[in-house]
């Protein structure tokens, strides 16, 4: 494994790959820091200008600004207690509170070290475990795949929403619609209503580009005030001091693993894992009081949770071709422009490239330690920009990205489209990711469920008499079961409350 | 406040679901519903997956009537809108953008609709406006046309 990442960094690496690792990152902490710009519309908007990049330029580029955009999000969660991103949610209960104390600085050098620490590690975890997993998911046939896409659906479906019947509706509106195109059997044409551009299907970046983006734009142009900030907290003072850091460590590694273990569920990204790492550093704490009041502690277990999560969620879709979250699916459509289809031959075909990102992705840690607590000085003007200006240049970059995909009006459409179902979806609480992910997965979930129905002699039986098959399956009926138990519960709970009001 | 938008989505994902199940005949060659029992079908995935959606949509109905409605979270984006006006004008800024795009090109497209989504948004702060809006649609194009060799839609008239 040592001599195949070697081997990777060494072909994959070029001043050049550094650089645009190192342009993402600084992009990603900027645009990151700035309120109500998520990491996911961050990379849905720049997805398209890689199109046209070099593989070790693109994919470099988007994953530094993935990185960056999830620290980034922790900056003004402490400075002016509004997360940059979902996934600094939970930043904000202590880091905002130290900065109000005075301790802006400890809170964000505390971020900053919790994030290095935590991305790093799971890093390692990614490089540990992709390979042998992608060893067995080789021996995975149509059946296989068949469980595996749907337990990955229904995953996001129940988790992403307060409705899990919500997502799945999503779920099959995404699948619907990528049924829009070319039979991937038969070839022939489905749902084009006589328009030519819809035979080609409809392309994916435009959609979410719109669902993420331009969807933003609309809620945000629908609020009485547009984020007021009056005054934003000092970012300077004395340095962290080594006892505190110290003091966290077994929280930040506690995190770590949190992170990197929800973060390789499908459905479960940065902005739980942020909440559950919190909420078990607080469990945990020798001073639990302190939590909400300004704890360093409860600080470092939520920027370490989210972003241990960041290389996690490459794991199902490295291995797998399964996006855990919005952002990999996006990630995932970057891969496939640049003619890497993920799933367990990516290692077999493009095994260099696979280890050079992860070489990358362990060097934009260190670059994100050295620019982050650059960023921690100079960046707390950035976080005041108000939307008024900011929202109209973001439209600009989507109409200029959703064209540039293949140069055509009718992506813009789709884009436009999908900004207004978006806004649609999050105004009356339809989960977004479990549409964009069954979009993206309809065709290979089609093609693995009709090929295994297609060669099995007992029909739906195959998928309970192959052993790895009956495996999956019955991980998939008891993590059903689960979702299903804990709704039950909850519909319980809220149903004595309100009879208890 | 009270805000139930359970009974809108039961009733646009049936709508939907149904939708395509009315247009398989007609948009999946010779397709009947007789499709769902063979796998080879082009139309056997489309009618799967539109029963799944009419199904689910109508459980979330029945769920629905069941469960008394409940106010609204803090940071909830359901719910009703805050600005509708200010939401329409972007709405329509959106709307006419894509429609510039065609007539009058990606520039000068882009110049005006910073300046009126900024200004229908409440920013008054000019000579910025007027520098963000000739500076950026600039360096778009330049980025595209000249650095990554993409064309931008360019105008009939300009």
């Amino acid at each position: 494994m040592l001599a195949d990442l070697a081997h990777g960094i060494a072909g994959f690496f070029s001043v050049v790959s550094v650089g645009t690792a190192l342009l993402g990152l600084l992009a990603g902490i900027v645009i990151g820091a700035l309120p109500g710009l998520t990491a996911t519309m961050t990379i849905a908007v720049l997805t398209p200008f890689t199109f046209f990049m070099e593989t070790a330029v693109a994919l470099p580029f988007l994953l530094g600004v993935y990185k960056g955009a999830i620290y980034g999000g922790s900056i003004p969660a402490i400075l002016i207690n509004t997360p940059g991103t979902a996934a600094a949610a939970a930043t904000t209960m202590d880091g905002h509170a130290l900065a109000k104390q005075g301790r802006a600085r400890h809170a964000l050098e505390m971020s900053l070290y919790g994030s290095v620490i935590g991305d790093m590690l799971a890093t390692l975890v990614l490089i540990a475990v992709t390979a042998p997993l992608a060893a067995i998911a080789i021996k995975f046939s149509s059946p296989e795949f068949t469980i595996l896409f749907l337990f990955a659906l229904t995953m996001i479906a129940s988790v992403s929403g307060g409705s899990i019947l919500k997502g799945l509706i999503a779920a099959a509106a995404g699948a619907l619609i990528g049924c829009i195109g070319l039979d991937p059997m038969s070839g022939y044409q489905r749902f084009t209503f006589g328009i030519p551009d819809m035979s080609g299907g409809i392309a994916l970046v435009p959609v979410l580009i719109g669902m993420f983006a331009i969807s933003e734009v609309l809620i945000q142009s629908e609020k009485k005030v547009l984020r007021a900030v009056s005054a934003v907290t000092d970012s300077r003072g004395t340095p962290l001091p080594w006892a505190e850091m110290k003091r966290a460590m077994p929280a930040i590694l506690r995190s770590s693993a949190i992170g990197a273990f929800l973060g390789a569920l499908p459905g479960l990204g940065a902005e739980i894992a942020c909440w559950v790492a919190y909420g078990d550093a607080k469990r945990r704490s020798k001073a639990p009081g302190l939590y909400g009041k300004g704890s360093l502690e409860g600080v470092a277990a939520a920027e370490t949770g989210n972003n241990a999560t960041v290389p996690a969620t490459l794991i199902p879709m490295l291995v797998f071709g399964i996006p855990g979250d919005t952002v990999t699916a996006i990630l995932l459509g970057a891969f496939m422009a640049q003619g890497l289809l993920p799933g367990p031959l990516l290692f077999q075909q493009h095994g260099n490239v696979v280890y050079g990102l992860f070489g990358l992705l362990l060097l934009t840690n260190l670059l994100l330690l050295v620019f982050g607590l650059g960023a921690i000085r100079f960046i707390r003007h950035v976080v005041l920009i108000p939307h008024s200006i900011l929202l109209p240049c973001v439209t600009v970059f989507c109409f200029a990205g959703a064209f540039a995909v293949s140069q055509s009006l009718f992506d813009v459409l789709v884009m436009l489209l999908g900004g207004f179902a978006g806004y649609g979806m999050r105004k009356t609480g339809v989960p977004v990711p479990p549409f964009v992910i069954a979009l993206l997965l309809a065709s290979p979930l089609e093609n693995a469920l009709r090929q295994s129905l297609l060669f099995s002699a007992d029909g739906a039986w195959i998928f309970v008499t192959r052993p790895i098959a009956a495996g999956l399956l019955a991980l998939f009926a008891l993590s059903l079961g689960l979702v299903a138990w804990r709704a039950l519960c909850s519909r319980r709970r809220k149903s004595s409350i309100v009879a208890t009001t | 406040m009270i805000w139930r938008p359970d009974r809108a989505v039961a009733i646009v994902g049936a709508t939907l679901g149904l939708g395509a199940l009315a247009a398989v005949p007609e948009q999946i060659r010779g397709q009947g519903y007789g499709a769902i029992a063979d796998v080879q079908s082009p139309a056997f995935f489309p009618i799967l997956i539109a029963l799944l959606m009419v199904a689910m949509s109508l459980l979330l109905m029945a769920a629905r009537r069941r469960e008394p409605s409940k106010p609204r979270d803090a940071g909830d984006e359901t719910g009703p809108v805050e600005a509708p006006r200010r939401l329409a004008a972007a709405a329509l800024c959106l709307i006419a953008y894509y429609g510039a795009l065609e007539l009058i090109g990606m520039v000068v497209a882009s110049i005006l609709v910073i300046a009126v989504l900024a200004l229908t948004l409440g920013y008054r702060r000019y000579g910025i406006l007027a520098a963000v809006a000739l500076a950026l649609p600039v360096g778009i194009f330049l980025a595209f046309e000249k650095g990554l060799f993409v064309l931008l839609p360019a105008g009939k008239l300009f």
